[in-house]
């Protein structure tokens, strides 16, 4: 069938028109700062069976659960949908967002009597009841704590209001009245696309619009097939860990390429907890979604067409894909991140396939999401200031260093949100900010480093204290670099006491009490390097030497870097100084799991061409190499870290909790791969193309 | 061309003569206005040496008018220039190394760019091209808190060091002190500036608080150090000045400055960075004009050139926002308000990875320019497009002094649809829709931005390429008419001769709006003496100044204020309260009604006075000749026009010169209107009329 490449680009063109109207009507009508400001909403438009065709806002894992909420009005009301109806749902467990404080507003589309898409916005509500005002609530013990909980109901039925759940929703949240208006601002937004697709249709006829929708869509999914085939089929393995309160929950993932299919499966993650760290199977997908999309598809419309192939698995009562009643209302925040575990199997994956374009754009690290929330009394009543920064120091990159505070390395979207100045913040809330500057700490060192994020210190002004409740998702596990780059580093918090005394500050604490005098340090966090540190440039290293990213120590602890007296760079003591941390690296190391010499492999060595396994690994034959000393690692099917020297270190950020492990090329200690794991954990990943495990085993006499 | 005439013989003589100069990217426009009679002329730019370009200009006008140089010049009393030699300095990020002194802990404030981040060429975010570099940012210990109380007092010691490091060192040409809160008590400022001067008297030293005392740290040291940063760049205007004097021009030049008034040449010198919107603001300014001679004075005026599409809403005035991006960086240059997007002439049309035919934002420029211009281009163009499907008369183009090769524009269509399975006329049609689609999605999300009513808003269309879009946009949204001027593809120049001195003084309060009379009082007084003593500098006449108050509300910690006028007795209490009732309704009014917050505390976060200054200017007269009302225009000739997709959608259209077009004269489409530098579409069922000041006024027939 062939595809009209001008009508369908036109088409496309016009529904992203729509959905940018209307959420320009969305921000018009609402008040919230959280929708209005922070942008926290988007429009999602969807053919009659609840396919993406088109999308805006700024948040695009809100869309994937826009589709997930038609498909359970559909389910509900199949038949009896009509013309005019709005339905609202919030509940993740049935058929909800990201967090029950978010709503999903939908309106089915007619045209000529037939429904022919529907219109969904979705936004974050300040308050929809529950035990904590902003329905987030870390101790809530079951799903019942957590505020209204609406499956899929109809604000209107055929243009006409529904005026009891209006006083339902009315009674059950905190500031009513902004709520309620932003709810009518969502509902504007609906007819704004609900109008313009349904004109849109009634000029193409619904059958052509409908096969319009068809065409647009798989444009999408053919060129996501054609982009997956080019991944090597097999097995990609990563696990991470949530951190709450001492506990690490491990979360494994396994992606399994096949074909044009791209399959992630969370099988083994822990059983649903009775706090607020489980999420749903649908907004992991969402989660894992966005990142196949600034992976793999960057350059195409986020539509149906890029999920299409995509199938995420979370084994049902796990804390990915728990059942009422567990507690969900941080759904999208501990285990929904948790999908950048999805993130790294994705990167093993392109990695171990020969020249697909993808390889250029794998990155260290992933969401390093700090936070914090502080109450103030101010004349007896109650003030709050949520200090938190939504960007990080982003991972490195083959040939770039990472980007200073930002939020994804790479994005479809350039990001209009913008950070507070320090006199708004100082305006409106009883503090006083000490310093606002690059988080100096020392970590994602690589080859090419990542981006700094921000230290920011403050402490109350004019009050006697300020309390603070600790959010964020990791405080002791880094994120990871890539082929040799060093672990990142999570996001910090440090009291600062008048004593002088400093104590950590760690995720998940509550009630934190700062009295005057007293100041907060604030560190968000850094993602990982790419490639080993000793190998950057030293002009590079003497870059961040002029500007203060790094001390002469640091220099040449991470990066083997001597400097004379005037500061520079010495390269003669520089190479030496490499040499001996490199030869010291193999003598402190783990002797390989399975040691291999040239002379064992040489039986097996019977490929022709190298195909890379990772980042500096290269298969030929049955054998793993690596791809610098030519040093052999590993034969099929072991896996190629088998044959590396493991050199195992304390992460100290961590207090004693986390490891660092690095495997090494067993030549010349130049490491391979460096992860961060509690303490105890096996290997955290695995890179099991088909080729690779199908060459083994290897005859084993020729 | 409107004719020549004989202004050396001085038929004219009540009438003033004023010479407006737009000098663009690609080429220099000039307008010479003597009462109803107007001359024009274009070279192409010079940037290497701008006046060389511009004294071209001036020449070709003298010889238009039949006189010479020195004569013409002699006879001018208005002379007004704009200039792009600032945004190229910006947009190139060649400007001078700038020192940044400020307060310790917030070095990192500039470099961080507030969070902005934009892609590269691969799809990386980055960060914005710095202006300062890090090692030219020199903290300071010294803090004042948002009371305006000295925490730490400043050391001159200290200031000294780090100038002397700054200067001495880092070789800066100039140094920014910028200090916390400095804009509520500019005292740590002003000795840290003194101290600098002192030990460096003739280096040029600027405090960022006093330049513009804004609260918001980042905009407020933002437009200090650019503008000290871009001061090299308006050395070419004291030559041209000098160079004009010495061919004749009696008067000092204006400038244009992007607020959308004029400046003199010492105030530009002093403030260059206002001259960042020079061009863009001269054409807004002049469609205000325009609009207001055909009754609208509430139009979208739209401008399209070789590279950029950009839509203003004027309502009777040029449109300002106080805040906002230049060129990627934050700041609180006040500037015309207008949204730009990348799609004009020189758009370039490719084939994404969905197979899908795309338009932009990519432009090929003016060199190597379309293919069509025959300068080495070889990819599509929306030019090339226009030059295939026959809207541009390839012999006729820039008035026939640039003819247009079809042939290239032809093979290059070809070779773009080859790959789509299209032929060259069918691509070339593919292209010119996209881009309508394009441009009427940038004029949408202007309206439904501010939530206005297209059906009242007619388009007013100007810039070279603007008028062979302008009536498809207009009927996709829903606007009554379309204006094109005249003059509309030389608005900008024409906007130079036509403008009042404007000149603006603002300061911050950050405090509420009600229960502050005396400071308000205080405030406004100063700001106004100030105005009046700026426009008295600029050489405006006692009787000529007029001073306006405006005030930026909004509720407290909302984002984005809304300017409201102040009334002329804001010592009145009761006038405040007014005020307050104002800016609700006028909240209600652009963001929809039943939004408003009851009982938000309204906070007054900017006292803005802005002076005009009467000035010659050349005004827009009816036209002394006329036909009858109703007299059909005479076509020309008749051009083959590919209207449709089909190959069978090719017809005869006539054509019609615009110099052959008086008031009265009707026109029927389908039918084109050549003018010298721009064409106009007329498409069928749409009808048009000449008005009495040469504006042709298109619409839709009944």
């Amino acid at each position: 069938m062939s595809i009209d490449p001008i009508a369908t680009e036109i088409l496309r063109n016009r529904l992203a028109a729509i959905a940018q109207d209307a959420g320009n009507a969305v921000e018009r009508t609402a008040i919230s700062p959280i929708i209005t400001e922070a942008k926290d909403y988007a429009v999602g438009i969807f053919d009659a069976d609840g396919n993406q065709v088109a999308g805006g806002g700024l948040h695009d894992a809100h869309w994937p659960v826009q589709r997930h909420a038609v498909l359970a009005m559909l389910q509900r009301y199949g038949d009896e949908i009509a013309a005019g109806d709005v339905f609202i749902v919030n509940d993740p467990h049935h058929g909800g967002g990201l967090h029950p404080g978010d709503v999903i507003v939908g309106q089915p589309v007619f045209a000529a009597d037939r429904r022919v898409g529907w219109a969904v916005i979705a936004a974050h509500m300040m308050d929809m009841g529950g035990l904590a005002p902003g329905t987030f609530f870390p101790n809530a013990t079951d799903c019942y704590q957590e505020g209204l909980r609406l499956p899929p109901v109809r604000l209107l039925r055929a243009g006409k209001e529904v005026s009891e759940v209006w006083d339902i929703v009315r009674i059950n949240v905190r500031l009513a009245p902004i709520i309620e208006m932003d709810l009518r601002g969502l509902v504007a937004g609906t007819n704004v696309v609900q109008q313009q697709v349904a004109a849109i249709a009634a000029t193409l006829g619904v059958d052509e619009f409908a096969a319009g929708l068809r065409d647009l869509n798989e444009l999408v999914e053919r060129e996501m097939r054609r982009r997956i085939q080019a991944i090597a089929d097999g097995n990609y393995c990563a696990t991470t860990w949530i951190e709450f309160g001492d506990q690490f929950l491990r979360i494994p993932c396994r992606l399994t390429v096949h074909g044009d299919r791209l399959d992630f499966d969370f099988a083994g993650a822990p059983p649903q907890q009775a706090t607020f760290v489980n999420t749903r199977e649908h907004v992991v997908a969402a989660m894992v979604m966005t990142w196949v999309h600034c992976e793999l598809a960057g350059d195409l419309p986020f539509t149906q067409g890029v999920m299409a192939p995509v199938s995420v698995h979370c084994p049902e009562g796990s804390m990915l894909n728990a059942v009422p009643p567990a507690p969900v209302n941080s759904a999208n925040f501990f285990a929904g991140m948790s999908a950048a575990t999805a993130k790294e199997c994705l990167q093993r994956a392109i990695q171990a396939s020969p020249g697909h374009p993808g390889r250029a754009h794998l990155f260290g690290g992933g969401v390093v999401v700090s936070g914090s929330s502080w109450g103030f009394v101010i004349d007896g009543r109650p003030h709050t200031w949520i200090a938190g920064e939504f960007y990080w120091g982003n991972g490195a990159a083959s040939g770039r260093d990472g980007c200073d505070l930002s939020f994804m390395p790479r994005s479809a979207q350039e990001f209009s949100a913008v950070s507070t100045d320090v006199e708004i913040h100082e305006l409106w809330n009883p503090i006083l900010i000490h310093e606002r500057t690059w988080n100096t700490a020392v970590a994602g060192g690589g080859r090419w480093r990542a981006g700094t994020g921000v230290r920011m210190s403050y402490g109350p002004h004019g009050v006697d204290r300020m309390v603070g409740q600790m959010t964020g998702m990791m405080s002791r596990l880094p994120p990871l670099g890539e082929a040799g780059g060093l672990p990142g580093m999570p996001p910090r918090h440090f009291l600062h006491r008048r004593d002088g005394s400093v104590r950590r500050v760690w995720a998940s604490e509550a009630d934190v009490a700062v009295e005057a005098g007293e100041y907060i340090v604030m560190e968000t966090g850094k993602a990982g390097g790419f490639g080993d540190p000793l190998e950057r440039e030293l002009g590079a290293v003497l870059d961040d030497l002029r500007r203060g990213r790094i001390a002469v120590a640091d220099a040449a602890a991470v990066y083997g870097v001597v400097c004379n007296a005037d500061g520079t760079p010495d390269p003669r003591a520089s190479a030496t100084r490499r040499a001996d941390l490199l030869r010291e690296r193999l003598s402190r190391a783990r002797p390989p799991l399975c040691p291999l010499h040239p002379e064992d492999v040489a039986s097996f060595d019977h490929g022709h061409a190298d195909l890379p396994l990772y980042a500096g690994v290269v298969q030929r034959g049955a054998v793993a190499f690596a791809e610098a000393s030519g040093a052999p690692l590993a034969v099929a099917p072991r896996h190629w870290t088998d044959g590396c020297p493991v050199l195992e270190e304390p992460f100290a950020p961590s207090e004693g909790r986390v490891t660092v492990r690095s495997y090494l090329d067993p030549a010349t200690g130049r490491a391979l791969y460096v992860e961060a794991v509690p303490n105890g954990e096996p290997r955290s990943f695995a890179t099991l193309p088909d080729r690779w495990t199908a060459a083994g085993p290897s005859p084993t006499v020729e | 061309m409107a004719g020549s005439s004989k202004l050396a013989g001085g038929q004219d003589r009540g009438a003033p003569g004023c010479i407006g100069i737009d000098v663009g990217g690609t080429f220099t426009d000039a307008v010479l206005s003597h009462g109803t009679q107007v001359v024009h002329a274009k070279v192409p730019t010079t940037p290497d040496d701008m006046s060389r370009g511009v004294l071209q200009v001036c020449a070709a006008l003298a010889e238009r008018c039949g006189t010479r140089l020195d004569t013409l010049l002699a006879s001018i009393s208005r002379f007004g220039v704009s200039t792009t030699a600032v945004t190229n300095v910006l947009a190139q990020r060649s400007g001078r190394p700038v020192g940044l002194i400020t307060t310790r802990g917030f070095e990192a404030a500039m470099p961080l760019a507030k969070g902005r981040r934009v892609h590269d060429a691969d799809g990386w975010l980055v960060l914005p091209a710095p202006v300062v570099r890090p090692e030219w940012i020199a903290g300071v210990t010294e803090r004042v808190d948002r009371n305006g109380t000295v925490l730490q007092a400043v050391s001159a010691g200290e200031v000294q060091d780090a100038a002397r490091y700054l200067v001495e060192d880092q070789q800066v040409e100039a140094i920014v002190v910028s200090f916390l809160w400095a804009f509520r008590n500019p005292v740590n400022e002003r000795q840290a500036a003194a101290a600098v001067r002192q030990l460096f008297p003739k280096l040029s030293v600027t405090e960022a608080g006093t330049m513009t005392p804004v609260i918001r740290e980042f905009e407020r040291t933002s437009v200090a150090v650019l503008n000290a940063y871009v001061m090299n760049a308006v050395a070419g205007l004291d030559e041209l000045q000098s160079r004009l004097s010495a061919a004749g021009l009696r008067v000092p030049m204006l400038i244009m400055h992007s607020g959308g008034g004029a400046a003199s040449l010492a105030e530009s010198r002093h403030f260059p960075l206002s001259l960042a919107y020079s061009g863009p603001a001269a054409g807004v300014a002049a469609a205000a004009l325009v609009a207001a001679t055909a009754g609208a004075p509430e139009v979208l005026a739209c401008d399209m050139g070789g590279t950029s599409f950009e839509v203003a809403v004027v309502a009777g005035d040029v449109p300002r926002r106080s805040r906002g991006e230049l060129l990627d960086i934050w700041t609180a240059l006040s500037m015309v308000d207008v949204l730009s997007i990348g799609a004009g002439g020189g758009s370039i049309g490719w084939i994404d990875a969905r197979r899908v035919l795309r338009v932009g934002p990519r432009s090929a420029g003016a060199v190597p320019g379309p293919a069509c211009y025959g300068r080495g281009g070889d990819e599509a163009t929306v030019t090339d497009a226009l030059v295939v499907l026959g809207y541009l008369d390839p012999a006729r183009f820039l008035g026939g002094t640039m003819p247009l090769d079809f042939e290239l524009a032809h093979a290059a269509c070809a070779r773009l649809g080859d790959r789509l399975n299209l032929d060259a006329t069918e691509t070339a049609w593919g292209i010119r829709e996209l881009a309508t689609e394009e441009m009427t999605r940038a004029v949408r999300s202007v309206i439904s931005a501010r939530g206005i009513d297209p059906r009242r808003y007619p388009l007013l269309s100007y810039g070279g390429a603007a008028g062979l879009f302008a009536a498809e946009i207009a009927s996709a949204i829903g606007a009554p008419r379309v204006l094109v001027p005249e003059r509309a593809s030389i608005l900008s120049a024409f906007g130079c001769a036509a403008t009042d001195v404007v000149r603006e003084r603002v300061r911050s309060l950050a405090v509420p709006l009600v229960g502050n009379v005396a400071l308000v009082q205080r405030t406004v007084e100063a700001l106004r003496a100030e105005v009046l003593a700026d426009l008295a500098a600029d050489g405006v006449a006692t009787g000529d100044r007029a001073v306006r108050v405006q005030a930026d509300l909004r509720f407290e910690r909302q984002i984005w204020e809304l300017n409201i006028a102040l009334p002329d007795n804001p010592g009145d209490p009761a006038a405040l309260e007014r005020l307050a009732d104002e800016f609700r309704t006028e909240y209600s009014r652009v963001y929809g009604h039943g939004v408003l917050v009851q009982g938000a505390t309204v906070e007054l976060v900017n006292l803005r006075a802005i002076g005009t200054g009467r000035m010659v200017t050349a005004r827009i007269e009816p036209k002394t000749v006329r036909v009858p009302e109703g007299t059909p225009a005479r076509p020309a000739g008749v051009r083959r026009v590919r209207r449709g997709r089909d190959a069978g959608d090719v017809t005869g259209v006539p054509c019609v010169n615009w110099v052959d077009l008086q008031p009265g004269h009707v026109l029927a489409g389908p039918l084109l209107i050549d003018a010298a530098d721009t064409t106009v579409w007329l498409p069928a069922a749409w009808q048009a009329r000449i008005d009495p000041f040469g504006t042709c006024i298109m619409e839709p027939r009944q």
